[in-house]
């Protein structure tokens, strides 16, 4: 199987939001779109999935024009979206049956996310608080030995106030009653509910906290590892290079770089030096021609030309009798390509 | 319209269905149209029905009637009371004809005190005309009711002898009998005299006419504001983007309208079902076969309504109401926020207010005459034949041609606003900006280009 996108292009008037944006998929993976806001990332997101008329190009899908709505696609847009008003259950189950998931299927299916993505206390209630209870008294149970007495019995009046109280509690809240974050997670839910070969992640992490981004950096782990077709967009550049095996830069509806990640890099250059030493060294810098990048107590960046300037500048370290903690020669980041290449855009 | 554009139709259906009555909003509504329908016609019993004597006596109380007769031409051998023991309720009642004054068998049903069963009939000619009165003792076991039937079925007897009173020969009496009908000729320029046809509806059709026209504008309205009111909400909540990836805005757009309808439409048919069931059982509660609602309804009005015709009319409401929802749905995909909705339904307003008003106005104009151009022209009319030609059909005042063509004309206006509606739709369904006004509308279908961010 295959997915590519030929000179996709999108106006608006006289302002072309998307020119000519052209990759290809020929095999499994993550391929990343990147931009800085209104690059025209999310209008290239909705014109694969067919949802804004593209002015040309063509989306293939094995190398005939690929039609979103008959194929199994999970989408997390970024516009997060949920019906405020209507229970998760109720809208998750009318997703996954949009996506010609059966009711049982969705139900198994909703069960494993809602775990998984630790959602049972909002989904379903009732089996949180049994397991809780049940927590709770094996808990007690521990805590005060097994021949701790029994609770004493609830009054029946009392059982039923707790019962009703269980019964009210039980439904599956609304979206409304959910904070951003887990609102984000049952979006996440939404979209791999249906196991889509084809997932597309706009902005996926954006506003989570640490814990939930790990929790979904483990979930698109998974999904990657499951041989799917991944698109991600975001501005978390660690997160693309943790992810994603090929890129596109674009920048005001260009693309400014595409390729191999890793090959990108390479081309690059390891030029990115990281120093740090015992001893000052401004002035042995100034003496080799070199140019401090940034400064912090950890480290000193410098740029050099290649592994041979940077050897020059060690041994003359060396040559000074200066103790040498950290000498570390890389490829530029991501980030740094990403600004070096949108800020030569913007410049223009 | 290419199958796959309705793909997934029938969940996004069945998913509004359920929500929309899930709503503590529907609920409510229905809860207190059902109480109303529930109370309407035992309240009306009870405040016109119960005091004008339409109960019916199934066995009356009387045991005897004193039979004061005062008047002059009654002849020798009949009896006022003569066939009074052929109806059932009366059977048992002993007729006593009495020689005494009225003054001085007052006296007496006063002696017997509160618990008799006795009564005074008391007929005699005053001022007007023949008074047949009925003397019962208050507080006693015989009722205002039984009172009542006894004096009708003596006036009925008193009728009969009145003619015979006049010596007049059968045949003669005929004539007595004749009605008149009025009949306004004129001639034509070339001499010919031609009928000046009275074609105007009766009270009753009216207000058989108007109910229906009501009823079919208020569902209109509110599936349609309902319809509007669930593409706002998708776009708001950008829960569209989601729903884009399995189903297309065609889809989408029709499954809420039909949902809408149908949860409107079950709405007013559960108020006709308790409201009919309510009125049934009023006339039990009641006693009577005919509530005080049901002789509102003319006799005879739902003789038109054949089964052919039942979907005739059927078919053109639900016409009616799809384009009415497509139009409110339409306006609903030009704003992204619920509190912009208002602004934009301005449009589905006017036209629905336009719809309305001549709708009532055809209805009223049919008092007159039902075939004036007015009362043709909005039977076919789209934005009033769904409100004016049901009604007129069943009061058998428009003929099934115009229906018919009142649907054809329909379903074509229905494929294209569908069309426009859906196009608009899907142009601007990622819109999450500023209301877009017709004019972009125009230019956006005209470009034929999608969207605006």
């Amino acid at each position: 199987m295959s997915f590519e996108v030929r000179n996709l292009v999108k106006s608006y008037g006289e302002k072309t939001v998307v020119n000519g944006l052209s990759f290809k998929m020929d095999g499994p993976g993550v391929y990343a779109l990147l931009g800085t806001n209104g690059a025209g990332k999310t209008t290239s997101i909705r014109m694969i999935l067919g949802m804004l008329k593209r002015d040309s190009g063509e989306v293939l899908w094995n190398g005939a024009e690929m039609q979103p709505e008959k194929m199994n696609i999970g989408y997390l847009a970024e516009e997060r979206g949920l019906y405020p008003k209507y229970t998760l259950l109720d809208q998750l189950l009318y997703f996954a049956k949009l996506k010609g998931v059966g009711r049982a299927k969705a139900m198994e299916k909703i069960k494993y996310w809602s775990a998984r993505l630790q959602l049972d206390e909002y989904i379903f209630p009732a089996k949180f608080a049994e397991e809780e209870e049940a927590k709770e008294a094996k808990k007690r149970q521990e805590r005060e030995g097994e021949f701790a007495a029994a609770p004493a019995p609830k009054s029946s009046k009392a059982a039923k106030a707790a019962a009703l109280r269980k019964k009210r509690n039980s439904k599956s809240m609304r979206a409304e009653q959910l904070s951003k974050g887990n609102q984000q997670k049952v979006q996440l839910m939404a979209a791999l509910l249906s196991d889509p070969e084809f997932v597309i992640l706009d902005e996926p992490m954006s506003g989570l906290d640490p814990v939930n981004t790990d929790l979904f950096k483990e979930v698109i782990r998974d999904e990657i590892s499951k041989d799917k077709y991944v698109i991600m967009s975001s501005h978390q550049m660690p997160t693309i290079e943790e992810f994603c095996t090929d890129i596109i830069i674009m920048n005001r509806g260009n693309v400014v770089l595409q390729g191999n990640l890793n090959e990108i890099k390479k081309s690059y250059g390891r030029v990115n030096l990281f120093v740090k030493c015992e001893q000052p060294i401004d002035a042995l810098i100034k003496q080799a021609g070199l140019t401090v990048i940034e400064e912090t107590p950890a480290e000193t960046q410098i740029r050099v030309t290649g592994e041979e300037q940077a050897m020059e500048f060690l041994q003359l370290l060396l040559a000074n009798r200066i103790t040498v903690i950290k000498f570390d020669l890389r490829e530029p980041s991501l980030h740094e390509i990403f600004v070096e290449k949108v800020g030569a855009g913007n410049e223009e | 319209m290419k199958s796959n554009e309705l793909r997934g139709t029938g969940e996004v259906f069945r998913f509004t269905l359920i929500q929309t009555i899930k709503s503590k909003a529907f609920i409510v509504s229905v809860v207190m149209l059902v109480v109303i329908a529930l109370l309407t016609s035992p309240v009306m019993q009870l405040i016109k029905g119960g005091a004008a004597g339409t109960k019916k006596v199934k066995t009356s109380n009387i045991e005897t009637a004193y039979v004061c007769n005062e008047l002059p031409f009654l002849p020798t051998g009949y009896e006022i009371t003569g066939n009074v023991k052929d109806n059932e309720a009366f059977a048992n009642v002993k007729f006593e004809t009495v020689q005494d004054s009225f003054e001085e068998i007052s006296k007496k049903l006063e002696d017997e005190g509160s618990e008799t069963k006795n009564v005074i009939v008391h007929p005699k000619v005053g001022v007007k005309g023949i008074t047949v009165e009925v003397v019962r003792v208050g507080g006693g076991a015989v009722t205002t009711d039984e009172c009542n039937e006894l004096a009708q079925i003596l006036c009925d007897n008193l009728d009969k002898y009145k003619r015979m009173y006049s010596g007049l020969p059968e045949e003669e009496l005929k004539v007595l009998d004749y009605e008149y009908t009025v009949e306004i000729n004129y001639l034509t320029e070339s001499g010919e005299l031609t009928p000046e046809v009275d074609d105007g509806i009766g009270g009753g059709q009216f207000g058989i006419a108007y109910a229906i026209m009501f009823i079919v504008s208020m569902i209109c309205i509110m599936a349609s504001t309902q319809v509007a009111t669930a593409v706002v909400t998708d776009k708001s909540s950008r829960v569209v983007e989601l729903l884009l990836t399995s189903v297309r805005p065609m889809a989408l757009l029709m499954g809420k309208i039909l949902a809408m309808l149908v949860a409107t439409v079950g709405q007013y048919a559960l108020l006709m079902l308790v409201f009919v069931l309510s009125n049934k059982i009023t006339g039990a509660l009641f006693g009577t076969e005919q509530t005080y609602i049901t002789s509102l309804i003319p006799k005879g009005v739902l003789s038109n309504l054949t089964v052919f015709n039942a979907v005739t009319i059927l078919v053109l409401i639900a016409l009616g109401m799809i384009f009415y929802a497509t139009l409110a749905g339409l306006c609903g995909a030009m704003v992204s926020k619920l509190e912009e909705l208002q602004d934009a339904l301005k449009y589905f307003t006017f036209t629905s207010i336009i719809g309305m008003y001549c709708a009532i106005g055809a209805i009223i104009s049919m008092q007159k005459s039902a075939s004036n151009a007015f009362v043709k022209f909005c039977e076919i009319f789209p934005l009033t034949s769904p409100m004016t030609t049901p009604g007129a059909r069943i009061i058998g005042v428009a003929p099934m041609s115009y229906a018919l063509i009142a649907i054809a004309i329909l379903i074509v206006l229905d494929l294209l606003t569908i069309r426009l509606a859906a196009g608009v739709y899907e142009g601007l369904i990622t819109n999450m900006g500023n209301r877009v006004t017709p004019k972009e509308v125009i230019a956006m279908m005209r470009n034929k280009k999608g969207g605006a961010k």
